[in-house]
């Protein structure tokens, strides 16, 4: 039956950019890095807040407990304060109205610093400058108060979540990172695999299988699906197959009589009469009858017994030398230019007589089908260990569509339907090379057509 | 006259070699199992037998080696189907016998049936001769009276093929199997392309033709008048 699939659209091309595991991946990764780096963010914040309220509410408090106070008193407080270190945490400043200090630990208003009674960070002067929370106000006397709180620890806490974050965060998203990467490229390598096994299916391999690996995940139970359906289409087929050739084996022996009954009669009613003739053509008619059963059996036969017994050691460069020769002056009365070219000898394991079958049918197809005038080119060449029969014409040529249909069984390309023939020679010569895991392939050549024979086993893969 | 026994259980075809065998003047015997074909063959006198592969009570091949395991040497034409063909079928032209894959046409069956009859009885001459034909096996050369013959090897073996069975029938379909080795069908007209050239050779314009050409079926080579 021919097969249209060799026009549709092929495989899309699997770049790993293009993998949804690793995409998927790769969104992971962002989502889980972007919800540390948020959750840190809050953290940060709420931390940060609370910590420097609590410095500010201390500075606020004192500012206002001290302003409070009777201003005789206030030089007096401020002095025994500082007494008391470490246990005041608080650094207070008195200072005229000409802003020069009148006593504290405040030795110089800090730039910048507004008078209002609200605390703001400010830089206090020194060697190096030094972070302060403070607030200062200007008392009913003129005098300026100023209460300030050191905040380098704060800021040292901050500092340190910080790091501690870098710490965290960064190797955990490059962790995610690699674990998506590394399942992206696990499902695509399976994937990739499965689309290998998948091609070779649907090259024609029933018999191969997907693989599953007992995981138990989505892609193993859809594998285990196809199996499944791949089993049943197999046996689907054998049946078919088994009904051709036991209709072809049937057929035979009726056949046969037939056409011995229809000889007898051609001699009864002499060949020249009208009827003679009549009968002539049904013999005809039967013959090709006859060489599709055989040609159908002949090519279960070779699919089926597998008759690795007669495989030998010999020479390619052998039988394409003696058929290039049995086939010259055949070329010739056509008046087509046959050559043959043969690189090296090429020593192989097989089948001879089937392999000169398919060569010869090759190199007999392409004898037929070159016009008058043309060329025809048999050439053995390759490289050691793997070599490569080339046949070659310059004849009409197999289109692209028809490329894999006319190793199909039954197959013709319209160009040759008005020639005889059962249009079982190519799925003969398919049948042989299968047999023996060499590749055949058509290549495109204009005009005209060109078959190559990889002949080493597993050629194919 | 020549007699033949055919071992065949299908009468259709059994009754069709009968009837064509007749015709060509055979006295014809027939059996339809193997144990009956078995009896006939040891009991009476036959110059060949057609033997089916597959026969209900005994098989074909069996049925021949028990014959030869009697020191009976009748030549047998053993048909099998082509999925039989196995190194044994391949074997019997080893053993003086021949085979023939089903489907047939009548005259390739008559035509194998009369090489195997009139088959040299051993000797291995070196040179072989029909008329003022002469081919050296040895030597590979070919004469026709004092005219040397160029021939190319194929056309050396055609000719010998053809000598060797003089005044018989050759097909197409023997001469593409022994001389080609082609064991198949093809679609060109091949053998036709090589004997034309051969014939060229052998029947130069003038002389009397020794190869003759029988339509639908193949050739004859006999001694020119």
């Amino acid at each position: 039956m021919p097969r249209s699939d060799s026009g549709g659209p092929g495989p899309r091309p699997v770049g790993l950019l293009h993998s949804r595991g690793l995409r998927w991946g790769v969104a992971v990764a962002v989502l889980l890095g972007g919800s540390l780096i948020a959750m840190f963010g809050l953290m940060y914040w709420r931390s940060s807040a609370l910590l420097f309220d609590t410095l500010d509410r201390s500075v606020r408090e004192q500012l206002v407990l001290l302003s409070a106070r009777p201003p005789d008193m206030l030089a007096f407080m401020i002095t025994s304060r500082m007494h008391h270190r470490p246990a005041v945490v608080t650094q207070v400043g008195l200072f005229d109205a000409d802003l020069r200090p009148i006593v504290g630990d405040v030795a110089q208003i800090p730039d910048g610093l507004a008078r209002d009674g609200k605390v703001h960070p400010v830089l206090a002067p020194g060697q190096p400058p030094v972070h302060w929370r403070a607030a200062g106000r200007t008392l009913a006397d003129g005098r300026i108060l100023i209460v300030a709180r050191d905040a380098e620890e704060v800021l040292a806490v901050q500092t340190g979540l910080v790091h501690g974050a870098v710490i965290g965060i960064v190797p955990a998203i490059l962790l995610s990172l690699g674990v998506g990467a590394w399942a992206g490229i696990a499902t695509e390598q399976r994937l990739r695999r499965l689309n290998a096994i998948a091609e070779r299916i649907i090259a024609g391999d029933l018999g191969e299988r997907l693989p599953q690996c007992d995981n138990g995940d989505e892609l193993d139970r859809l594998c285990a699906i196809v199996n499944r359906i791949l089993g049943r289409l197999e046996e689907g087929v054998e049946a078919l197959k088994g009904v051709g050739e036991n209709i072809a084996h049937d057929l035979r022996t009726p056949l046969t009589a037939m056409r011995a009954r229809l000889e007898r009669a051609l001699r009864l009613a002499g060949p020249e009469t009208p009827l003679g003739a009549i009968i002539g053509q049904s013999i005809e008619s039967a013959d090709r009858a006859l060489s599709i059963v055989t040609a159908l059996l002949r090519i279960s036969d070779i699919q089926h017994v597998r008759r690795e017994s007669a495989f030998a050691e010999f020479d390619l460069a052998q039988i394409v030398q003696e058929t290039a020769e049995s086939y010259q002056p055949v070329a010739e009365e056509k008046f087509v230019d046959l050559s043959c070219d043969i690189v090296a000898p090429a020593a192989i394991v097989g089948d001879r007589q089937l392999l000169i079958e398919a060569l010869v049918n090759l190199v007999d197809n392409a004898v037929k089908f070159t016009p008058r005038g043309g060329q025809a080119r048999i050439v053995l060449g390759g490289t050691p260990g793997r070599p490569v029969i080339t046949v070659s014409d310059t004849g009409p040529g197999i289109s692209p569509q028809a490329r894999s249909a006319v190793f199909q069984r039954f197959y013709r390309a319209d160009a040759s339907r008005t020639t005889p023939g059962s249009g079982l020679g190519l799925s003969m010569v398919a049948a042989i090379i299968k047999l023996h895991r060499f590749s055949i392939r058509i290549r495109e050549t204009e005009p005209g057509c060109c078959i190559d024979i990889l002949c080493w086993p597993g050629a194919a893969a | 006259m020549t007699a033949i026994l055919v071992i065949e259980d299908d009468p259709d075809t059994a009754a069709e070699i009968d009837t064509a065998l007749t015709r060509l003047g055979f006295s014809v015997g027939r059996a339809a199992d193997g144990r009956q074909g078995l009896e006939r063959a040891v009991a009476e006198r036959w110059d060949a037998m057609v033997v089916d592969r597959m026969l209900p009570a005994l098989d074909g091949l069996a049925l021949i080696r028990d014959l030869r395991g009697r020191g009976i040497t009748t030549p047998a034409l053993v048909l099998s189907a082509l999925d039989q063909v196995d190194d044994r079928i391949a074997g019997l032209r080893a053993g003086g016998d021949d085979y023939l894959v089903k489907p047939f046409a009548l005259g390739e069956l008559t035509a194998r049936l009369e090489a195997l009859i009139r088959r040299p009885a051993g000797g291995t001459p070196t040179v072989l001769r029909v008329g003022a034909l002469e081919l050296d096996l040895v030597a590979r050369r070919a004469a026709r009276g004092t005219r040397m013959l160029e021939l190319l090897a194929r056309e050396f073996q055609l000719l010998e093929y053809l000598v060797r069975r003089e005044g018989q029938t050759v097909t197409r379909k023997m001469l593409l199997e022994d001389v080609f080795g082609y064991r198949f069908e093809i679609k060109t007209n091949l053998v036709d392309v090589h004997m034309g050239r051969l014939r060229r050779k052998l029947d130069p314009a003038g002389e009397p033709p020794m190869l003759t050409t029988i339509r639908g079926l193949g050739f004859v080579l006999h001694a020119a008048e």
